[in-house]
């Protein structure tokens, strides 16, 4: 499963695009802008990071993309077809990896599959030989309280790529890790991504993590969100964190980066 | 174990391949797992042998009160007297603590069931959060058994107004418990679940149930340590036979050891339930923590 290609064939996955997204809670006065006039396009297999303020509306924008909320106006396309209803090529993961405290590592893992409907037999038929792919060979049967934190994320991480979902929204999946921990995972992720090129969209607030990852970084504006700038991120892969710290263009690209999430003038547009 | 191309070289001996480097457990989490069984072997010395050292020591208390004449044992029976009175008075206690246990097991059944299904239906459901919740707090004011007079006089002498009180007890915790563990699920896994397609029913089987369960048994060890002096004191009021009327009728005929051998066995049938939920709660919920576990 874990190095299935997404899948092929006439429905298959090629490119997802946000049209002039909107999204607001709540109606009148109290309405919260949250998302408005969003643009962005993500061609199958891109890594694309996602940087913005925080509450500036980027989770927002994952639940329009998944089909949990809903843009009113602006689409969703799909391969240039506009979605409605859920969006079957999204599996989420979350920064809390809400893992279910009563389930086994193997009966997490599956989780994800037995919402798609599989049967408990098929959900786990070849999880159990993949978890070696994830680090959590000899866990199959313990319980999410036995583990590291970073074991954990892998866990949850096997378990939307288990989906075979071929769109990954990852909503600050490293964001409670500690700083070496989530080296480690960024490293880990590459790597996996590097086997199949799963389309990635990840969000997180830092920058260092956006551009070790991504292939292009997208900076929000403070809410409602839409995209200041899209940066293409020029560095070879792969990637490594400890060198990337030396390297000029590296530098550069963050100097960059950090200078557009303190722009003050962009700070006062929150309203 | 990582190479320059980001992928994995033959796995090291000490490292299994795409594990970075805290995938098998190490010898420390070995040597933390045994420290965490010599210390839970500890705690069960600690849990069960100095409430027992202090129990000892109370009904020494009693003896040196009783037995030295420092109180009149017209109030205060000696603990042998008391002993005796359970031995010799064997059938006549079963008598009545059968029907109080009759009504304790129909009030725990309904009332369990009712708050169950009273929970889950608010718990679920915004609108009649909104409009059930304050209520059902409020509903608590209400001096239930010093209702139950009127109960006896709506229901009869009979158990059905034990029941009702039983169940009124019972039905509280059940559903506070019940409703906070519907709302302590997390968000995320929701979220997961229906961008997947999952239906509001596997979410709720799957999810929803499993999360609330260590909720719930919280609200029915409460419970359950209510139920049985709920129904002596519903038998107070006007009863033929339970517990509560053997010790009515004990008191005026100043029998006062069958009064103390009546406590004696109500206390022994709430620890009893309160074990019996703890067992199951183990049973059914072995992965939460418990904050009463010493
Ligand atoms: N269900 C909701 N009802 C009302 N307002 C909401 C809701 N969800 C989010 N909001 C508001 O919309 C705005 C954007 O929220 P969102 O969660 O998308 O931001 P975010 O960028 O993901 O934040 P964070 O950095 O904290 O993860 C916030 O101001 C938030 O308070
Ligand atoms: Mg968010």
């Amino acid at each position: 499963m874990t190095n299935a290609a997404p899948t092929t064939g006439e429905g298959a996955f090629r490119s997802l695009t946000f049209e002039g997204l909107r999204h607001a809670y709540g109606e009148g006065e109290d309405a919260v802008q949250a998302v408005r006039d969003l643009d962005l396009h993500l061609e199958a297999g891109e890594f694309v990071t996602v940087l913005g303020p925080s509450g500036c509306g980027k989770s927002t924008l994952f639940n329009l993309a998944s089909g949990l909320a809903e843009s009113t106006p602006g689409q969703v396309l799909i391969n240039g077809e506009p979605i409605a209803g859920m969006n079957p090529h999204t599996a989420y993961m979350f920064q809390h990896d809400a893992l279910l405290e009563w389930r086994t590592v193997l009966d997490n893992v599956a989780l994800g599959r037995e919402f798609l409907g599989m049967s408990k037999k098929e959900a786990r038929a070849d999880l159990r030989d993949s978890l070696a792919d994830f680090g959590l060979e000899g866990f199959a049967d313990r319980h999410p309280a036995e583990l590291s934190g970073g074991m954990r994320q892998r866990v949850a991480l096997m378990r939307t790529y288990a989906t075979d979902r071929p769109l990954l929204l990852l909503d600050e999946p490293f964001g409670a890790l500690d700083a070496m921990t989530r080296v480690r995972m960024q490293e880990f992720l590459l790597r996996k991504w590097d086997q199949d090129h799963r389309t990635v969209l990840f969000i997180t607030h830092d920058v260092d993590e956006a551009i070790l990852l991504g292939d292009r970084l997208v900076v929000l504006s403070h809410r409602p969100a839409t995209v200041r700038e899209e940066i293409k991120v020029d560095l070879p892969r792969p990637r490594r964190a400890d060198q990337l710290a030396s390297d000029p263009r590296y530098v550069e690209l963050r100097a960059h980066v950090m200078s557009l999430l303190h722009d003050p003038v962009e700070q006062g547009v929150s309203a | 174990m990582i190479t320059a191309d980001g992928l994995q070289t033959a796995p090291a001996p000490t490292a299994a391949p795409g594990e970075p480097r805290d995938g098998a457990p190490t010898e420390a989490e070995r040597r933390a797992a045994l420290r965490r069984r010599s210390r839970r072997r500890k705690a069960t010395a600690t849990r069960y042998g100095l409430p027992a050292l202090v129990l000892l020591a109370l009904l020494g208390l009693w003896a040196l009160l009783s037995v030295g004449g420092i109180v009149s044992d017209l109030v205060l029976p000696t603990p042998f007297e008391v002993a005796k009175s359970l031995v010799d008075d064997r059938a006549v206690y079963w008598m009545n603590a059968r029907v109080t246990l009759l009504e304790i097991a129909l009030g725990a059944a309904i009332g369990v069931s009712l708050g169950l299904l009273f929970g889950v239906m608010v718990g679920l459901n915004r609108g009649l959060r909104a409009a059930l919740y304050p209520l059902l707090v409020g509903s608590q004011s209400l001096p239930v058994l010093a209702l139950a007079p009127i109960l006896v006089l709506w229901l009869g002498f009979g158990i059905a107004p034990k029941v009702v009180i039983v169940v009124q007890i019972i039905f509280f915790p059940v559903t506070v418990a019940t409703i906070q563990g519907l709302g302590a699920v997390s968000a995320e896994v929701l979220v997961f679940g229906r961008s997947l397609g999952a239906s509001a029913w596997t979410l709720f089987w799957k999810v929803r149930v499993p999360a609330m369960m260590p909720h719930v048994f919280g609200g029915l060890k409460i419970a359950s340590s209510y139920a049985a002096v709920a129904a002596v004191i519903a038998e107070y009021t006007g009863a033929e036979k339970g517990l509560g009327a053997l010790m009515t009728r004990a008191n005026s005929d100043y029998n006062i050891p069958v009064v103390f051998g009546s406590v004696v066995i109500v206390t022994v049938i709430g620890l009893g339930l309160f074990l019996l939920v703890s067992l199951l709660e183990r049973r059914v919920t072995p992965w939460a923590r418990r904050a009463d576990e010493i």
